[in-house]
């Protein structure tokens, strides 16, 4: 029964995987048309989201001691159900996905699912670092996949390079942690610890550097300091939406399993000083990730690569609220996850509208966007001053939650943080606005400018959500709330 | 009419927004439509002021007007507005440059639609400013404001504009996001207390219970210094951005060369009194103790202010430059006066902000209109417009009299009590201040003389005199700035009582 019980839980991942089986059998053999293909695989996505919603009715279950499926990894599934639902939206008439690997495409896209809602499930390293491989995988191949650039498969390769380094890394460091402890699993490492801290001090304080060179593989997926460099020639190369979902979904996976590995590992059995040391590499990787990424981001033409660059400085405020190290970052990471993911996918689409119209990504190819198509320009402003951090848009809200999160810490160390953190967002303006000039400011020039409705419905949706949770965020908090149970 | 009243700051904040959605869905080719319905929505501001105005009990020292509802109760932010004798002026003053900027907002030929809506949503903004009494509320329209700015100056402005606009949003955006440190601090620090609707909150944004009901001195020093310090200037910082204060003013010469003139003309009628404004809002209330600390330092940055900026003037070639660093100049009076926590100083201060508010917009008025004539505004290729625009020169005479600080026009009053205030607290500062007054009447005079008088450049024969739409504009605040001058009580009385109480609780 209890079996069965663990089963049923894992009914979303399930679909996805018969989804997926289905698609390679059927749809590679005979060709339908990318439309079906697209709808077919959105009402999958929505009946994964439906199934991830009655789910997280019910109380919090382990997996045989590897995965857990509690509120909070069904808070990030949700994140990826729509993400990926977007992605599916917004790929079927993307230039740089020529149909030939469209099939292949969504395949990938719904295996990126079960990958990355196994690693926010994972309560074991074992299983944490399998998961991500596979998550890893995927993006390598999606990011390749642009065919018609040889850019896009340079990419991959530097991806995979920088991807087999930070994973080896990680399984070095968790073949010592299994040395030490004898087990994997959190919670048993966790009591292992205690136990080390009495018996042995310079063990005890080797197996903290080694849990942190475990996070290192982390840093990867969040695209965080020091491990960045893979980030701006794959988001430049990879198809755009997939790239999108890169900067979403993926981070957000990596957000997941590193505050599970810090509240499962940290946070229930050790005492504060330890923490504290966690809290101020935190808070270093943190300054380093943000500032990098703000100050390569200035002088970028390139959209995707100025949106990359981008995408590393927010990963920077991601790892600086939790540097915190309690339950107010935890859920301000939460709730800034889903500001993020709401107007990252908006810029990047804004981009890939333009970039399929015109082959051109950069940021001449939007000059004079506000006579050639006001609607577009009007919705790309309102992402780029939401990612800025202005109010009244949701991203504003998103960067007072984490600044509140670490400002109520208080003490020097969490406000120079924040100092540093806010300085950096001021910083960010110039590049945003770089690209708001090039719409609104530069002299008009003559045409105009057309897409389809679907992405126009998309981005107004988009649109209008980063404008009303902007000013009524209260729905927000509480849905964050109710879904970030991982403090027992 | 119950009603208005009881909403009557609500309704005068988001009015223009209203009016903001009525311009969008006015088709493009109704471009004389569109700029009626804006003056229609500036005008029922403007009447709602005075409502306003005549409503307002200036023998109460409490807030009047209150609007109060818990709006999100996650972070206990409320939705607060009120006026009392520090604000009241303000907002009537903001009502009325905005009405006036609109009407001179006629010219403006180029994509109507964008402009009303951004200038209308500008409104909003600086409405909201000058009534939220919640912190987290007064800082969504402080930013709210930069928005429309930077269109405004970047698309509509002069050869420079995208620099001048990045610039402005840049300086002030920097300000802002080191006041929201301070703000997130104040919050986490403050006492438990009870939301509007009775129920317990453990902190609070309420500016009125930060004041009342806190000192902080039981929080942790931060590097060095104690907690009410370092975030008094945190905020500082971001308020002597908006001033502008030295060193932080190399925006607003760009900004306001580069600005079209009715945003020009709000700018330094409506922006420049923020920053003062949110001084004496938050430092002088909520940290009283930081403030006496470091009264000194502001009171030397005014003189700097004044006398640094009045020299400046004297070496400008340009005359909507010479105007704006005559207005950092100017509020270097507010500044120093305030230092000094006297009565008459902080009224002074107050009263500077008020008829500041009514001269420079008059300026940069005059600054357009030869502007429009002679597309260049260069004091050394002008000369004898006396004698082509003689209504024009009395009206920049007029303007450049009560800049300087005539007696008898508004200006006068204003810095008399600056000086008065500040003189019991810092003789020597004041002496240096008071005489680099003639530094400011060389420099008007001068321009006057280089303009207007001598030989009449052939050049400019043919030029009219001001048409009715310029006429609108200067006349309403050549009146005030003559009747405040003889009788400022309408003003000084409304904003005494409540100047009284702010110098006892800080003393």
């Amino acid at each position: 029964m209890e079996n069965l019980n663990s089963i049923s839980v894992l009914t979303p991942e399930l679909i996805a995987l018969i989804a997926g089986i289905i698609i390679l059998i059927f749809f590679s053999v005979k060709k339908l048309s990318l439309e079906i293909l697209s709808f077919v695989s959105i009402l999958l996505i929505i009946s994964i989201l439906v199934f991830v919603i009655l789910i997280s009715q019910k109380e919090a279950v382990s997996i045989g001691q590897l995965f857990v499926s509690d509120s909070f990894s069904n808070f990030f599934k949700m994140l990826f159900c729509v993400a990926i639902g977007l992605t599916f939206l917004f790929s079927y008439r993307a230039r740089e996905l020529n149909s030939g690997v469209f099939t292949e495409y969504t395949l990938l896209l719904f295996i990126f699912y079960i990958s990355a809602s196994f690693m926010v499930m994972a309560e074991n390293l074992i299983a944490l670092y399998l998961s991500m491989e596979i998550l890893s995988l995927i993006s390598y191949i999606g990011v390749s996949l642009n065919l018609d650039r040889l850019s896009s498969r340079e990419a991959g390769l530097k991806y995979a390079i920088f991807g087999a380094v930070a994973s080896s890394l990680m399984l070095f460091g968790i073949s010592y942690i299994y040395g030490i402890t004898g087990s994997l699993n959190y919670s048993e490492i966790s009591n292992a610890l205690v136990k080390l801290r009495i018996d042995s001090e310079p063990i005890f304080i080797m197996s903290l550097l080694i849990i942190l060179m475990i996070c290192g593989g982390l840093f990867f997926k969040l695209a965080a300091f020091p491990f960045y460099a893979w980030s701006p020639d794959a988001y430049q190369g990879g198809p755009t939406t997939f790239v999108a979902l890169l900067s979403t979904a993926s981070k957000a996976a990596g957000a997941g399993a590193l505050i599970r590995i810090m509240m499962n590992l940290f946070v229930n059995q050790l005492s504060s000083p330890d923490l504290s040391n966690l809290a101020i590499i935190l808070g270093v990787v943190s300054l380093f990730t943000m500032t990098l990424g703000n100050l390569m981001a200035i002088n970028q033409n390139n959209l995707k690569r100025l949106l990359a660059y981008s995408s590393i400085a927010h990963a920077g405020y991601i790892i600086m609220a939790l540097s915190s190290t309690d339950e107010v970052g935890i859920r301000a990471t939460q709730f800034y996850l889903i500001a993020y993911l709401i107007m990252n996918l908006g810029a990047f689409y804004c981009v890939q509208i333009v970039l399929d119209r015109t082959g051109d990504e950069s940021i001449e190819a939007f000059y004079g966007m506000s006579s050639k198509n006001p609607y577009l320009a009007a919705i790309f402003a309102i992402f780029l001053l939401s990612l800025t951090g202005i109010p009244p848009f949701f991203g504003f809200v998103g960067k007072f939650y984490l600044f509140a999160a670490i400002i109520g810490k208080g003490g020097v160390f969490y406000i120079s943080l924040a100092i540093v953190g806010v300085i950096n967002s001021a910083i960010s303006l110039y590049y945003y606005a770089r690209i708001i000039k090039a719409m609104y400011l530069s002299p008009d020039t003559e045409g105009k400018f057309n897409f389809d409705i679907v992405r126009k419905v998309t981005i107004g949706v988009l649109g209008v959500f980063t404008i009303i949770f902007g000013i009524f965020f209260t729905p927000i908090i509480k849905f964050v709330e109710t879904f970030s149970g991982i403090l027992k | 009419m119950e009603f208005i009243l009881n909403h009557i700051l609500t309704l005068m904040t988001f009015l223009p927004i209203l009016g903001m959605i009525v311009v969008v869905l006015i088709p493009d080719r109704f471009s004389m439509q569109i700029k009626y319905a804006s003056l229609l929505f500036a005008i029922l501001v403007f009447l709602l002021s005075i409502l306003m105005y005549i409503n307002f009990d200036p023998d109460n020292k409490e807030l009047q007007f209150v609007e109060h509802i818990v709006w999100i109760r996650a972070f206990n932010i409320e939705y607060f507005m009120g006026v009392d004798g520090l604000n009241v002026s303000l907002v009537i003053l903001t009502a009325l440059i905005s009405l006036i900027a609109c009407v001179a907002s006629f010219g403006i030929e180029k994509k109507v639609k964008g402009y009303f809506s951004m200038f209308l949503l500008l409104m909003t903004g600086m409405m909201g400013t000058f009534v939220a009494l919640d912190l987290f509320l007064f800082y969504i329209f402080w930013e709210v404001m930069l928005l429309p700015m930077y269109f405004l100056i970047g698309i509509w402005g002069g050869p420079r504009k995208e620099y001048a606009a990045i610039k402005f949003f840049l300086y002030t955006l920097f300000g802002s996001v080191l006041m929201l440190i301070g703000i997130i601090a104040l919050y986490y620090n403050s006492q438990p207390t009870t939301l509007i609707d009775g129920t317990a909150a453990s902190h609070t944004f309420n500016i009125m219970k930060l004041t009342a009901e806190n000192d902080f001195g039981a929080a942790a020093p931060l590097f060095g210094i104690s907690f009410a310090k370092f975030i008094f200037v945190l905020f500082f910082i971001g308020f002597a951005i908006k001033i502008p204060m030295f060193p932080f003013h190399t925006w607003l010469p760009d900004a306001h060369v580069e600005a079209p003139t009715p945003i020009s003309v709000i700018l330094a009628g409506i922006l420049l009194k923020m920053g003062i404004y949110g001084i004496l809002r938050v430092n002088y209330q909520i940290l009283p103790e930081a403030t006496i600390w470091a009264a000194p330092v502001i009171a030397i940055f005014g003189v700097i202010n004044i006398v640094y900026a009045a020299f400046v003037c004297m070496a400008q070639e340009d005359l909507k430059k010479l105007i704006a660093y005559s207005s950092v100049s100017h509020m270097g009076f507010s500044l120093l006066a305030m230092s000094s926590f006297s009565e008459a100083g902080i009224s002074g201060a107050v009263l500077q902000l008020f008829t500041h508010g009514v001269i420079s917009p008059m300026l940069f008025l005059i600054a357009g209109v030869i502007y429009d004539r002679a597309h260049h505004r260069e004091i050394n290729k002008f000369g004898g417009i006396a004698h082509i625009m003689p209504e024009y020169a009395a009206f920049t005479g007029l303007a450049f009299m009560a800049s300087l600080g005539l007696p008898g026009l508004c200006g006068f009053i204003a810095e008399a009590l600056c000086f008065i205030g500040a003189f019991s607290t810092f003789k020597l500062l004041t002496v240096i201040s008071a005489i680099s007054v003639v530094i400011t009447a060389a420099y008007y005079l001068w321009t006057m003389q280089r303009m207007f008088l001598g030989p009449i450049n052939e050049r400019y024969l043919g030029y009219k005199d001001l048409n009715i739409r310029e006429r609108l504009t200067l006349y309403p605040l050549a009146i005030i700035i003559v009747f405040l001058g003889f009788y400022p009580i309408p003003i000084l009385n409304i904003i005494n009582p409540t100047i009284h109480s702010l110098i006892n609780s800080i003393r």
